[in-house]
C-alpha cells in the first residue's frame, strides 16, 4: 500500500490530521487547474478553498482509495463550472470583451518573425485557452496540466473515452487557430536561453 | 477507398494509444492524405508548447481546526451521527474549554467587581448593578425617615387627586415645613444624581407639586389643571370632530364621484344601444327599400295579362 493511499484511506475514516496532509499535497494542484480554468488568480483560490472544504464534508462519499484523484477533480471542475456560468450570467468587466490580439497583435502583425519570449507566450496561451469552449479547455487542461489519464478525465467529466479525445482534438484545432489568429506561427515562436 | 480514421483516433496516435496494427493504418492514411498529416503535425507541434505554461505559485493552504487522531475513529465507529460530525470541521470548542472559559470570566467579573464596588441588586424584576462608593450615597437615619414620610405625603396628595389631608399639614409647624423643604431639596439632589442620565432628564421635567403650596394654591392649580386637561380634552374632541367630518366629506365625495361614474357608463352604454338600434333601423330601412325596389322592378317586368 502506497503512503497517499494509506493517508487518504485514513481521512476516509475522519482522520483529520490524514486530511491536513492530503489538502497540503493537493493544495497547489488543484489551485493551479482552477488558475488554468479560470486564469483569474483571486477566483482560483477560493475555488481551491471550497473544493478542499467539499472535499473534506463529503469524505465519507469517496468509496475507493484510488478515486480520490479523479474525485477531488469532479469537486474542483464543478466549482469552476459553475463559478464560469455565474460570471457568465453576471459579467463584471467590458475588458473581458476586448479582442486579445491587443496583447499580441501590434509587436506581431506586421512581423511575425519577431520573437516571441516565454512569458509573451504563457500570457498569449493563458489568453487563447480562455477562449476555448468550456469542455474542450477542461479536457486540455487535465490532461496537459495535470496530468490525468483520458479514462480518469472520462470519469471526471461522466462521458466516454473517446468523447474526451474527441473533445481533446477540437480543443487544440482551436487553440491553433486562435493563436494563428494572432499571427502567432511556428516561425515566430522562439524562447529565452 | 482509403480509411479515414475518427477524431479520438487522430488524439489517441499523438499520445501513442494506438496498437501496433491501428498505428500502422492511421500512418498508412497520412502518407495518403498531406491535409491530415500536417495536421497531426501542427497537433504535436502545439502539443510540445504547452508545457511553456507554468504553474503559478499557490497560496498557501488554510489550516483546518481539526479533532486529534486518536479520538475521532472510536466516535466514528460508534454512531452515524459521529461520523458526520467528524465530517464536519470543528470550529466549536470543547466542553471543558468551554467551561474554562466561564470560569475565567466569572473570576474576571469577581476582580472588575471589586476593584470598581460593583453592587447588584434585584427587587421587584428590576436588576440594577452600580460601581463605585455606594455609602456616600447613602442616606443617614433621621434623613431616610424624612424622605419616607415625604414620599408617604406625596402619595396621599396624588391619591386624594384635590387637596391636601389637613391633618397631615396641620401636624406640621412652619420650622418644621421650612427645615423639611430643606432637606427635599437636598434629598432630590441626591437621588438626582443617583438616577440615570434619561431618569433624570424626565425627572426634571417632571409636573411638580411643590410642598410649600397652601391648600388654596393647591386647589387654585389643581383648578387651572382642570381646566387645561377640559380645554385639551375639548381640543381633542374638536379635531376628532373635524377629522371625522374630514373623512365623511371625502367618503361623500367619493360616493358621488362613483355615481358620477356610473352615470357616465351607463349614459354612454344606452347612447351606444341607441346608436346601433338606429343603425339596425337604418339598415333595415334599407333593405325594405332595396326588397321594394326589387319587387316593382319585377312586378314591372311582367307581361301584363
Amino acid at each position: 500500500m502506497t503512503e497517499e493511499r494509506q493517508i487518504i484511506e485514513n481521512a476516509m475514516q475522519g482522520d483529520g490530521q490524514a486530511f491536513n496532509l492530503l489538502m497540503r499535497n493537493w493544495y497547489k494542484r488543484i489551485f493551479n487547474f482552477a488558475f488554468r480554468y479560470l486564469n483569474q488568480y483571486d477566483e482560483a483560490s477560493d475555488i481551491t478553498q471550497q473544493t478542499f472544504i467539499r472535499a473534506y464534508q463529503s469524505m465519507h462519499s469517496l468509496k475507493e482509495a484510488d478515486n480520490f484523484r479523479a474525485w477531488l477533480y469532479i469537486i474542483a471542475s464543478n466549482l469552476c463550472r459553475q463559478h464560469s456560468r455565474r460570471a457568465s450570467r453576471h459579467p463584471t468587466s467590458g475588458l473581458d470583451d476586448q479582442d486579445p490580439g491587443h496583447i499580441a497583435a501590434e509587436p506581431h502583425a506586421d512581423s511575425p518573425e519577431t520573437p516571441i519570449f516565454r512569458q509573451e507566450w504563457k500570457e498569449l496561451l493563458q489568453e487563447a485557452m480562455t477562449r476555448l469552449p468550456e469542455e474542450q479547455r477542461i479536457v486540455l487542461i487535465m490532461k496537459e496540466y495535470e496530468g490525468l489519464k483520458f479514462h480518469e478525465i472520462a470519469t471526471v467529466l461522466g462521458q466516454s473515452e473517446n468523447t474526451v479525445k474527441s473533445r481533446m482534438y477540437y480543443g487544440l484545432k482551436a487553440l491553433k487557430k486562435i493563436l494563428t489568429k494572432w499571427n502567432i506561427d511556428r516561425e515566430a515562436i522562439t524562447y529565452e536561453a | 477507398m482509403k480509411h479515414k480514421p475518427e477524431k479520438h483516433q487522430f488524439i489517441s496516435y499523438l499520445y501513442g494509444e494506438l496498437s501496433e496494427e491501428e498505428k500502422v493504418r492511421f500512418e498508412a492514411y497520412l502518407r495518403q492524405d498531406p491535409q491530415s498529416a500536417k495536421e497531426v503535425g501542427e497537433m504535436a507541434q502545439l502539443l510540445g508548447q504547452l508545457d511553456q505554461w507554468p504553474d503559478v505559485e499557490a497560496p498557501e493552504p488554510p489550516v483546518l481546526i481539526i479533532p486529534p487522531v486518536a479520538e475521532a475513529p472510536e466516535v466514528a465507529a460508534t454512531t452515524e451521527v459521529g461520523a458526520k460530525e467528524l465530517q464536519k470541521p470543528h470550529w466549536v470548542m470543547r466542553l471543558s474549554q468551554g467551561v474554562a472559559l466561564i470560569a475565567a470570566s466569572l473570576a474576571l467579573l469577581l476582580v472588575v467587581g471589586y476593584l470598581t464596588r460593583m453592587e447588584m441588586e434585584y427587587q421587584a424584576g428590576d436588576f440594577r448593578l452600580r460601581f463605585g462608593d455606594q455609602s456616600s450615597s447613602a442616606l443617614p437615619d433621621g434623613q431616610q425617615a424624612i424622605l419616607t414620610e415625604l414620599q408617604a405625603l406625596r402619595k396621599e396628595v396624588k391619591q386624594s387627586g384635590r387637596m391636601v389631608n389637613p391633618e397631615t399639614v396641620s401636624r406640621l409647624t412652619g420650622q418644621e415645613i421650612q427645615e423639611l423643604k430643606m432637606t427635599l431639596a437636598r434629598l432630590e439632589k441626591q437621588m438626582e444624581s443617583r438616577m440615570p442620565t434619561s431618569e433624570r432628564v424626565k425627572y426634571r421635567h417632571r409636573p411638580v407639586v411643590r410642598q410649600s403650596l397652601n391648600e388654596d394654591q393647591f386647589n387654585q392649580l389643581v383648578n387651572q389643571i382642570s381646566r387645561e386637561n377640559f380645554r385639551l380634552v375639548e381640543q381633542a374632541f374638536e379635531a376628532a370632530n373635524e377629522e371625522q367630518q374630514a373623512q365623511l366629506y371625502q367618503a361623500l365625495n367619493q360616493f358621488a364621484r362613483h355615481l358620477d361614474q356610473i352615470r357616465a357608463e351607463d349614459t354612454q352604454m344606452v347612447m351606444a344601444s341607441l346608436e346601433e338600434l338606429d343603425q339596425k333601423a337604418e339598415r333595415k330601412f334599407q333593405e325594405t327599400d332595396q326588397a321594394l325596389d326589387v319587387l316593382i322592378q319585377s312586378v314591372q317586368s311582367q307581361p301584363q295579362q
